[in-house]
């Protein structure tokens, strides 16, 4: 346990205690240069001189005490990084040359990482909630303090309301196994991700065609791509990003479909500004093209999928001019992409997308963009789509032993599958959960435990995610920085950060990744392997987390292969020998997980279930006059809701100003930089307007992640505003997916400030 | 690109406008001396007595622009030949240790004679025996302190035009004009700051004559300055205008743009033509129906204050504006 | 006439230089983030930025981005004004700036055509890209270089027909910033399709 005696009493320290620079140093930076983290100007102050270029102290170091090797974790695409470490301070993060996703480089939000350790608003010890929700009074409390409290009240709800009063949730991370196995020993289905405000529609309509989540893409030969809302260079993945820089530089086709001008866009050979929530037209009369004009692959079609005729017959009536009166893409272009896409077949594929939530029929707009891929018979070729793990998957690690599941009756308050069939039971439907809470059925819900995760402002709807966190007695966030949630909760609990801990082990392959600590934890901060166990003790589920410690964990998962930790965290990966040969490109016969081992053009699933089996034209709604659709997406500086705090990407990106074209702007005399109201039927909110000729004019679109509430986040607060304040839920009933795009909004002037 | 930050304010404005007047000061003190001898004494001597001060005044605003102000010396340690503040640091230490010079010569007989110099080599080790100087050679100091600071004297003001007319990269500045510009209107200012001082402070027992005289004088040179001035700024936008596009860009910023009224406003009208106007009106009568000046204060110190606003304004918008003045983008590549 | 004989003996001068490709930049600012941390860029300035080209109205348009720094000219107007000499230029073509020399009159940053300094009130100097010789030093490419997602900076010897750099420009349409000045920069843009 930590040792708590030499810190000031608990009473004392409220949430930011402004530490001078003497304290700070005392709490585990011994150096100048972590003191300068609290300056005014840098992050860092210089260190060591270096001789043939300048005098000392006006250089940065160039020799440093270790270089450890880590996985990045500003973002959920984990890429490799080399951390420099000179008398205990992180210097620099550079790529790690030798890791897939990084190839050496490190996007704007890898390489601000430093900013995320010692940013000044980290969370620094547990705290209590002391005054009401959301009004900022703390009591510091010792971690065995806050972690006794927070298993007393977990079971209290247990013992009252039974386990499945206690929601869980959490985003993307690598210690999801370790969350998972918390609320699954203690016996709770309610579990909500990131996953149905992202990619639902994407990987159920792949699960249902391909039998696989995500299909993989080959760049290094591809020739035309069509990219449906994949804002890949801003969206980053950073080996993806780069793949398709390299691939357009080499010379490869870009067509991009989005309402807006993105930046990807910008390096198209064709932007479509499609007309929102039409995208399925497009791929509908791309395939009626293909399939007309007998452009698609005979052999591939017949030997591995099955339906075609069912497909062949239903887009018979979706011409490009049929689709040109809905998208608002002529036919002429259609048919010219059709065309040109087919005739470079097999090298080509239309990009399945990520965050496909966007409409309430992106569900069939992802199964078209499957389609179309399959019958030009791209699978497995140079340049097309390839079979690719999941998440997870690929080499075998040893698991840490542990005793089966209590088995759970309860209903899951996500509506899976009572209300949404064909929702995967690992994607859920997050927005349901809230729904439910405050409804209260089929059950009331009375705890949440939040890792990692910003519901607060990552769902839609702000208003009814707060009256749904008002109506619970018992709400626990594990953060690093006190976000929105946190900062309504009960109870925050510290994690060290990505710099500063193991995680479970990643794989990629055939080979594995390791995270491991570049320094020591700053403040109190504890690792989540080391929390979850440390709670799972107190909730009386200690044969679930049978570990001693994160080496621990971690030796016990490399105990099958044929390498040491301390090999491991030299070298921070671990490749396994493979036997060789894998399918090659000749083949062509392929198996793929569905029902009927096949590539389902027509899927019987869905007709049994009552949806349409091969991809129908559906509409939307649509858009009121003199309103406008509520676009959404990333920049390429910042990650979700999470680094808003971050100092030197706040410095990129400051603010979310709303994008409108000159020609609404104009009738509503709004001038570049302007106020104006933004209102919908979930709420309103009012910001600066950025008039550019950059998007459509029926639509706007917000950066989302500002607008945070926290008062804990100094950088953060009162920068821009939130999307989610504007947002209305919309549920797609065939993949749980959140429809994004689909909220309309009005805009009016507002007075100056 | 970056937003426009000026790294150069108000501070380096100061500087600009007051090292013009110390030269301006000093080079019409000699001018006087030389012209005019007894008659214009006043005129040397106001000259000489405020030549120093501005100068001083301004290098201190200078020093406090500096990020590091007290290693200012810096300058000193080295000669770069290609930069003009490197020479303008030697120029102005020049013209700071002649303009002290001669301002200890002007100052009036008693003060003055507490100063004593070695008549005799004999002397120099032995400052007890030194004498307070004669009339005569306070005299031939004066005069050859004059001579020899006259070009430097107009070096300063020149000096503070092509500090900026250096400068390839702000195209409002990069013409040689602009030295021209600087200096006669240094010239102008430092002749407007003795006529301010002449109009406030009446003679002590000279004749309304000697007056007269002075004031034809000085209102004469700075009539003369200021249509020199005028007969820059025209050929100077035309010339702006008519370059390349970037320097066409850059005469909008003063054409129509954001300096537009203190330019046309406070440079042309206010600091040109108004004060020519008042002179004009004062000369003419001399100079057409051959009578006597008439001798207004008021209007003396009016047109010597226009023309000081003017000057400071016309180094404001200089600085200021051609730092926003940029060199622009070739459109299509 | 120089002796040919002892001319071809003395190994050709370094000249360090960047060989920049818009058409691969995606504005994703890691290069100017990188450049921050390793250079310990004080909040609010910086040393690298993009700047943009938006062309066109809706739904004809056209952006380019371009990366720049300091262009490290051969005839380096910010050294020629410099007063206390503090801002010099190095044999391989890098200049500095002598940041103990620099008294932070601001003068170079006048001169700049490229707006490529800034005045860093904790060296109490004016700073600007340095090509981060202090990795050069250490056989590192500039931190810049090394993160760009897009592979849109390149950097190496000019001098060196085989480097990076001169194949680049040995192969492409290429034009540079603000040539009229008479800086001689040491940034190549290669021109786009
Ligand atoms: N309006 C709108 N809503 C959206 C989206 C949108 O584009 N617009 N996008 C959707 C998508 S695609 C997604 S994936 C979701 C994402 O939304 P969320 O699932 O809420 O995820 P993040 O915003 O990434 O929140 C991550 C939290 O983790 C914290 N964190 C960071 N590192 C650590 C760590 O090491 N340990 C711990 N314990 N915490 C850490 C951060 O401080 C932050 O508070 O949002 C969805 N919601
Ligand atoms: N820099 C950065 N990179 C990230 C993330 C981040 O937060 N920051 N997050 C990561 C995560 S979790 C995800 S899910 C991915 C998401 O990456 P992407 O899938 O690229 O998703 P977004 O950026 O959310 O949105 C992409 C585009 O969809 C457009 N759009 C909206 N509605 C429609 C529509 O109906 N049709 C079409 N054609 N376009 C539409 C929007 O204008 C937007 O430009 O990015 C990942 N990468
Ligand atoms: S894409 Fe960027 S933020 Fe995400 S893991 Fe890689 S470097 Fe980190
Ligand atoms: S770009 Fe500017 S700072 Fe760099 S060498 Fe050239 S003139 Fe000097
Ligand atoms: S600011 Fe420094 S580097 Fe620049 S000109 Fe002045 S002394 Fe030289
Ligand atoms: S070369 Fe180094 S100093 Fe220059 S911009 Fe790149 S990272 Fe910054
Ligand atoms: S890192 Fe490369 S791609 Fe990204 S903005 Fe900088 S130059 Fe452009
Ligand atoms: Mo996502």
């Amino acid at each position: 346990m930590t040792d708590t005696k030499n810190l000031p009493p608990a009473e004392d320290s409220t949430l930011n205690p402004s530490l001078s620079r003497r304290q700070f140093m005392g709490l585990g930076l011994g150096t100048a240069a972590g003191a300068a983290l609290l300056g005014k100007y840098t992050l860092l102050q210089s260190a060591d001189g270096q001789k043939t270029a300048g005098k000392r102290g006006h250089y940065p170091p160039t020799s440093f005490d270790r270089e450890v090797y880590t996985m990045c974790e500003m973002c959920v695409w984990r890429c490799g990084v080399k951390a420099k470490v000179k008398d205990n301070v992180v210097y620099k993060l550079d790529g790690n040359p030798f890791h897939p996703h990084s190839r050496g480089m490190l996007c704007p939000r890898g390489q601000a990482g430093v900013a995320t350790l010692y940013d000044p608003d980290r969370l620094k010890y547990p705290l209590i909630r002391k005054g009401a929700r959301g009004e900022g009074k703390w009591v510091r409390a010792s971690w065995e303090e806050a972690l006794d409290y927070v298993a007393s009240r977990m079971l209290e709800i247990k013992d009252t309301y039974g386990p499945e009063a206690m929601v869980f949730s959490t985003t993307h991370n690598l210690i999801q196994t370790q969350f998972e196995n918390l609320l699954k020993a203690y016996g709770s289905p309610n579990y909500g991700t990131q996953r149905s405000l992202c990619f639902n529609a994407m990987i159920t309509s792949n699960l249902l065609t391909y039998g696989m989540e995500e299909p993989g893409r080959e760049y290094s030969q591809v020739k035309y791509i069509i990219l449906t809302g994949r804002n890949l260079l801003d969206a980053i993945s950073n080996s993806e990003t780069q793949d398709l820089v390299a691939a357009l530089s080499r010379g490869a086709k870009l067509v991009v479909l989005d309402q807006r001008f993105t930046k990807t866009a910008a390096k198209a050979d064709m932007w479509l500004p499609v007309k929102p929530g039409t995208d399925l037209a497009f791929y509908l009369a791309m395939l009626n093209v293909i399939i007309t004009e007998g452009r698609y692959n005979e052999r591939f079609v017949e030997e591995n999928t099955v339906g075609f005729e069912e497909l062949k017959a239903t887009v018979q009536q979706y011409t490009p001019e049929w689709a040109a009166s809905k998208c608002e893409i002529p036919a002429e272009t259609i048919r010219q992409i059709a065309r040109e896409f087919a005739a470079e077949a097999p090298h080509v594929f239309a990009h399945p997308g990520w965050r496909t939530s966007n409409f309430t029929n992106s569900f069939q707009t992802s199964r078209a963009v499957a389609i179309l891929n399959a019958i030009v018979g791209n699978w497995e070729q140079p340049g097309g789509f390839f079979a690719a793990a999941g998440e997870g998957g690929g080499l075998e690690l040893g698991s840490v032993p542990q005793p089966p599941y209590p088995r759970v009756s309860a209903l899951r308050l996500d509506g899976v599958p009572w209300k949404y069939p064909l929702v995967p039971l690992k994607l859920g439907v997050f927005q349901e959960i809230r729904d439910n809470i405050l409804s209260g059925e089929p059950y009331q819900a009375h705890g949440w435990f939040i890792y990692r995760q910003n519901p607060v402002n990552s769902l839609p709807e702000r208003r009814k995610t707060m009256e749904a966190l008002s109506k619970l007695d018992f709400i626990v966030t594990t953060d690093i920085s006190m976000n929105d949630t946190a900062w309504f909760s009960d109870v925050v609990l510290p994690e060290a950060s990505y710099l500063e801990r193991y995680d479970p082990l990643h794989v990629m392959g055939n080979t594995l990744f390791l995270r491991q600590p570049v320094v020591e934890p700053l403040f109190e901060s504890k690792p989540g392997l080391w929390i979850f166990k440390e709670l799972g003790t107190r909730l009386g589920l200690a044969d679930f987390f049978q570990y001693e410690d994160e080496e621990d964990y971690i030796r016990q998962q490399i105990a099958p292969l044929d390498i040491s930790l301390e090999e491991l965290k030299t070298r921070g990966y671990y490749t396994a020998p493979t036997e060789a040969g894998s399918a090659g490109a000749g083949e062509q016969k392929f198996t793929f997980n569905t029902p009927s081992g096949k590539i389902e053009l027509a899927s019987e699933v869905l007709r049994n279930s009552g949806f349409n089996a091969v991809p129908q034209w559906e509409i939307p709604t649509l858009n009121q006059q003199d309103e406008f659709y509520l676009l959404s997406g990333k920049v390429a500086q910042h990650t979700q809701f999470a680094t808003h705090n971050n100092r030197l990407l706040h410095e990129r990106q400051p603010g979310n100003p709303l994008w409108i074209n000159p020609e609404p702007a104009a009738q509503r005399k709004l001038k570049d930089g302007d106020m104006a109201w933004v209102e919908s039927a979930g709420g309103k909110v009012k910001t600066p307007v950025h008039v550019t000729e950059r998007i459509r004019p029926d639509s706007v679109f917000m950066v989302p992640g500002f607008g945070h509430t926290s008062k804990g986040l100094t950088t953060a607060y009162g920068a821009g505003v939130s999307d989610s304040d504007l947002h209305v839920t919309f549920t797609d009933p065939i993949s749980g997916s959140q429809a994004l795009s689909q909220t309309c909004v009005k805009i009016y002037k507002a007075d100056e400030s | 690109m970056h937003e426009v930050d000026f790294h150069w304010n108000i501070l380096i404005v100061i500087y600009l406008f007051t090292a013009g007047i110390s030269a301006g000061a000093f080079v019409i003190s000699g001018l006087a001396t030389y012209l005019g001898g007894a008659k214009y004494k006043r005129i040397s001597r106001i000259g000489a007595l405020i030549a120093p001060w501005p100068l001083v005044f301004g290098l201190s605003m200078l020093m406090f622009d500096l990020t590091k102000p007290l290693q200012f010396w810096w300058l000193f340690l080295t000669v770069q030949w290609t930069s003009p503040m490197s020479i303008g640091s030697w120029l102005l230490t020049f013209f700071s240790i002649l303009s002290s010079l001669y301002f200890l010569l002007w100052i009036p007989r008693p003060w003055r004679d507490l100063l004593r110099v070695p008549y005799r080599w004999a002397d120099v080790f032995s400052p007890r025996r030194w004498q307070p100087m004669t009339r005569e050679v306070v005299g031939i100091s004066r005069r050859v302190l004059a001579a020899v600071g006259f070009p430097i004297g107009l070096g300063v003001g020149m000096y503070t035009g092509i500090l900026l007319g250096a400068i390839p990269s702000r195209p409002l500045w990069n013409t040689p004009m602009i030295a021209q510009l600087f200096l006669f209107s240094a010239m102008s200012s430092g002749v407007a700051t003795v006529l301010l001082i002449a109009a406030a402070t009446p003679p002590a027992k000279e004749g309304h004559d000697h007056m007269h005289h002075e004031r034809h004088f000085l209102v004469t040179v700075d009539a003369v300055l200021i249509v020199l001035e005028i007969f820059i700024v025209i050929p100077f936008f035309l010339h702006q205008a008519l370059n390349t596009w970037s320097s066409a860009e850059s005469v909008n910023l003063v054409l129509g743009g954001p300096f537009t009224l203190p330019f046309w406003g406070g440079v042309i009208l206010l600091g040109l033509l108004l004060p020519l106007a008042i002179e004009g009106f004062e000369l003419y009568p001399v100079v057409w129906k051959e009578a006597a000046v008439k001798y207004s204060r008021l209007w003396g110190g009016a047109s010597a204050v226009m023309v000081l606003v003017g000057g400071f304004l016309l180094r404001y918008v200089f600085v200021y504006a051609g730092q926003v003045s940029h060199f622009l983008p070739l459109l299509e590549r | 006439m120089a002796n040919p004989a002892k001319e071809s003996n003395t190994p050709p001068k370094k000249r360090w230089g960047f060989v920049m490709e818009p058409e691969r930049c995606i504005d994703c600012e890691a290069c100017m983030v990188a450049c921050s941390v390793e250079n310990q860029v004080p909040l609010g300035e910086h040393r690298n930025w993009i700047s943009h080209k938006e062309m066109g109205i809706f739904p004809d348009l056209n952006i380019t981005f371009m990366p720049e720094n300091c262009h490290h000219c051969s005839n380096p107007p910010c050294e020629r004004v410099c007063p206390t000499g503090a801002t010099y230029r190095r044999d391989d073509g890098i200049v500095l700036v002598d940041y103990d020399k620099c008294i932070g009159c601001k003068y170079c940053m006048m001169a700049c055509p490229y707006d490529a300094r800034y005045v860093n009130e904790e060296k109490q100097a004016v700073d600007k890209c340095t090509f981060c010789v202090h990795r050069l030093d250490a056989g590192l490419p500039p931190a810049c270089v090394e993160t760009c997602v897009g592979g849109a900076r390149h950097f190496g010897d000019l001098n060196d027909p085989y480097s990076e750099v001169s194949k680049l420009l040995a192969t492409h349409d290429y034009y540079q910033l603000y040539e009229e000045a008479g800086t001689g920069p040491a940034i190549y843009y290669i021109r786009g399709k």
